[in-house]
């Protein structure tokens, strides 16, 4: 076996048994080596990444497992997209992700981002009790295809209206696709604030941003 | 309203993990801290001896304020009816009983569908409330979504409980300090001003949230200056979820929302000294195959069996968030989630217990409020436990009737089987012919079938009309700020 498929085997593998560290310096290996990171990246982190997401879908492994596996996805994508020139694509797409004002919940969506992460999306996150200023701000900053709104309480879910508002106030709606999740949303709710779409969970959310986005298969 | 004394409370820990499990809550306090998301509590922290960080607005806690906190929080308090006549009593392990607050959704378990919530069924749910004869205490059983703007929400919840229910309160959600202010104001007209409701609550706050790990949010923290000050007693409900924003191992949970529950009575008996304080667990597990937070789930029961014993030995008044499940609808699922719960709730020895009425994901039913009265009634049975006397040994009684003999015809059963024995009414204790002459119904369709008949048998009692006129007027005021 020559040096390029064993290390994709080896990336694959790493990414499969959510071993950070074997990840991060089998990355650094690739670039070393003048192995070329896009291929590393398609044939191995992507084939490994692929196999987990499966596997998760049809409860074959678990939250834990999967979350593992995405951050050594991750930590190795961030190693490898030094040797990448800029106008190479790398990413599915980009996307921006908070919770929304007056709601510091996290987990939900830091699952969610992780998952997007590990499928191949570049994804900021900016965290808790980000006002709709900062939403809009970092749209005009950043421009990305998606924007995720989280919220979980009934008393905040009320500023993902809000953010699409002023979206479209600023004429900046069509421009980005926006979806919105947490307890307290439903598709109804999703509709009737003008989202493109709804998640009920992270698995989901993953599915309909590939959906939204026109990628990933 | 006293409920029923559990006498013999199991403790599901030794005496040395308890021991444990509190200095390691000590160690994680005083090295770890807890978040509060508000300047003017880090503040007060700060100045009675916390280690404050105020750029990451992290307090660090020494232990002496741990139990300085314990002393201070009163051992036992009562919530009164709005006559303030009646009252229920906690930290007495009285087991007493309470509707579910706040659930989002009505659901119809016969067309397996949803609706949300309104005003008309927060005022049914009250009725109900008042009819259930097992529920002690009465609540907002709904948030009502017809109510806008949302903000007035919790307003509303309050007006209607004060205007409908006669039992005692058992703590109705309020959301955010705006609504605090009006709601503290409605309480005070009611009870005849502050230092009448400062004496004899007819309020109580369900509940200061606390999102785990260690965090108190700006607007729980908001509301808490404002009830704590006025002396409403407090309710804390940490809700870890195992595996993700607590450790995966439940007793570490139990430990971490100790430390929560304690970080926030700290804060609550610096604010005002004497704040009555409920210690409960609403910690259960995160789902790893299908990422749903559980609340049917056993570790749940397991944990909170630990917590309440943590809480006892604190002699803190506490509860537990019984009756929680995760299923939809009315059905075999709900009645085996709610009973381990409850059931373990009752050997916690806690004092008061909650949900009846509640669905999974925010919802609510008639039906089975009615069912979870008929069941708390069976539990309150267990929690009488047993009185062993000469009376109740019945030697005598036995000797009388000798080997082979018949108890049915002797004075001692006639006199004590009406205390002795538990009556339902929905459970069926029919033999299956007389079942099916009944029309071969189960207990869903019983139940569905009681709701009427109880609402039926709703007595008004209204506030007196200059009360009555100022409520209205503080909602108006209520609504034009709030928007």
């Amino acid at each position: 076996m020559c040096l390029s498929s064993d290390i994709f085997v080896k990336l694959k593998n790493a990414v499969i048994d959510g071993d950070v560290d074997e990840a991060s310096s089998l990355a650094g290996e690739v670039l070393n080596s003048g192995v070329d990171p896009l291929e590393a990246i398609r044939r191995g982190l992507n084939v490994g990444i692929k196999e987990v997401g499966d596997k998760f879908g049809n409860m074959e492994i678990f939250l834990p497992e999967l979350m593992m596996s995405g951050e050594a996805m991750k930590v190795a994508v961030n190693i490898l997209k030094r040797g990448i020139p800029k106008k190479s694509v790398v990413s599915l797409g980009k996307i921006v992700f908070g919770t929304v004002e007056g709601d510091i919940h996290s987990i939900g969506k830091n699952i969610v981002v992780t998952l997007l992460e590990a499928a191949g999306f570049d994804v900021y996150d900016l965290g808790e009790n980000v006002p709709v200023e900062t939403f809009i701000r970092k749209v005009k900053e950043l421009k990305p295809d998606l924007l995720g709104l989280s919220a979980l309480m009934t008393t905040t879910v009320t500023c993902q209206r809000d953010v699409i508002e002023q979206l479209k106030a600023e004429n900046l709606r069509g421009g980005v696709k926006v979806i919105v999740g947490g307890a307290p949303t439903t598709p109804k709710w999703a509709e009737e604030i003008g989202a493109d779409g709804w998640a009920e969970n992270a698995s989901v959310a993953v599915q309909k941003v590939k959906e939204l986005l026109e990628v990933g298969g | 309203m006293l409920g029923v004394l559990n006498k013999r409370p199991l403790d599901i820990l030794s005496r040395g993990e308890v021991k444990e499990i509190h200095e390691k809550t000590l160690e994680l306090l005083e090295n770890v801290g807890c978040a509060f998301h508000h300047k003017e509590v880090l503040d007060i922290l700060e100045e009675h001896g916390a280690y404050v960080d105020y750029e990451k607005q992290i307090a660090k806690l020494p232990s002496y304020l741990v139990e300085d906190a314990l002393r201070k929080a009163p051992r036992t308090y009562r919530i009164y009816d709005k006559t303030q006549k009646e009252y229920c009593k906690f930290g007495e392990r009285r087991f007493v009983s309470r509707l579910t607050e706040g659930r989002a959704y009505v659901v119809d378990p016969f067309k397996k569908t949803r609706k949300k919530a309104t005003l008309s069924d927060l005022k049914k749910g009250i009725m109900l409330g008042e009819a259930l004869s097992n529920t002690l205490m009465n609540n907002a059983n709904v948030t009502p979504q017809d109510v806008e703007p949302p903000s007035m929400r919790d307003v509303y919840m309050w007006k209607y409980l004060f205007e409908y229910a006669s039992k005692p309160v058992g703590g109705a959600w309020t959301f955010e300090k705006d609504s605090a202010i009006y709601i503290l104001k409605m309480a005070e007209k009611v009870a005849g001003g502050k230092r009448e409701l400062r004496s004899k609550p007819i309020i109580r706050w369900f509940m200061c949230e606390c999102t785990s790990p260690l965090t108190y949010s700006k607007t729980a923290l908001d509301v808490l200056l404002i009830y704590a000050r006025e002396g409403i007693p407090i309710m804390f409900a940490p809700m870890v979820m195992a595996g993700g924003t607590g450790p995966i191992t439940l007793v570490g949970d139990v430990m971490q929302q100790n430390a929560e529950n304690l970080a926030g009575i700290v804060a609550t008996e610096l604010i005002n000294p004497g704040t009555p304080v409920t210690y409960m667990s609403a910690s259960s597990i995160l789902d790893m195959k299908t990422t749903l937070f559980c609340y049917g789930a056993p570790e749940q029961a397991l944990v909170t069996l630990a917590s309440i014993q943590l809480a006892r030995n604190y002699h803190l008044p506490n509860a537990v968030m019984a009756n929680h499940t995760d299923a939809l609808i009315p059905g075999p699922q709900a009645a085996f989630e709610k009973t381990i719960f409850n059931l373990s709730s009752i050997l916690s020895g806690t004092d008061e217990f909650g949900g009846i009425g509640f669905l999974g994901e925010d919802g609510f039913s008639f039906e089975q409020a009615v069912i979870d009265d008929e069941i708390a009634g069976g539990l309150l049975r267990i929690a009488d436990g047993f009185e062993v006397s000469e009376e109740t040994l019945a030697l005598d009684v036995i000797e009388k009737v000798g080997p082979g003999g018949n108890f049915l015809t002797q004075k001692h059963t006639r006199d004590h089987f009406k205390s002795e024995q538990w009556f339902p009414s929905l459970i069926n204790r029919s033999r299956w012919e007389e079942w099916r002459g009944k029309g071969s119904k189960n207990i869903v369709e019983k139940a569905h079938e009681r709701i009427d008949e109880l609402i039926e048998k709703y007595e008004p009692n209204p506030l007196p009309k200059d009360i009555q006129k100022e409520l209205d007027e503080i909602v108006k005021l209520a609504k034009k700020q709030l928007k």
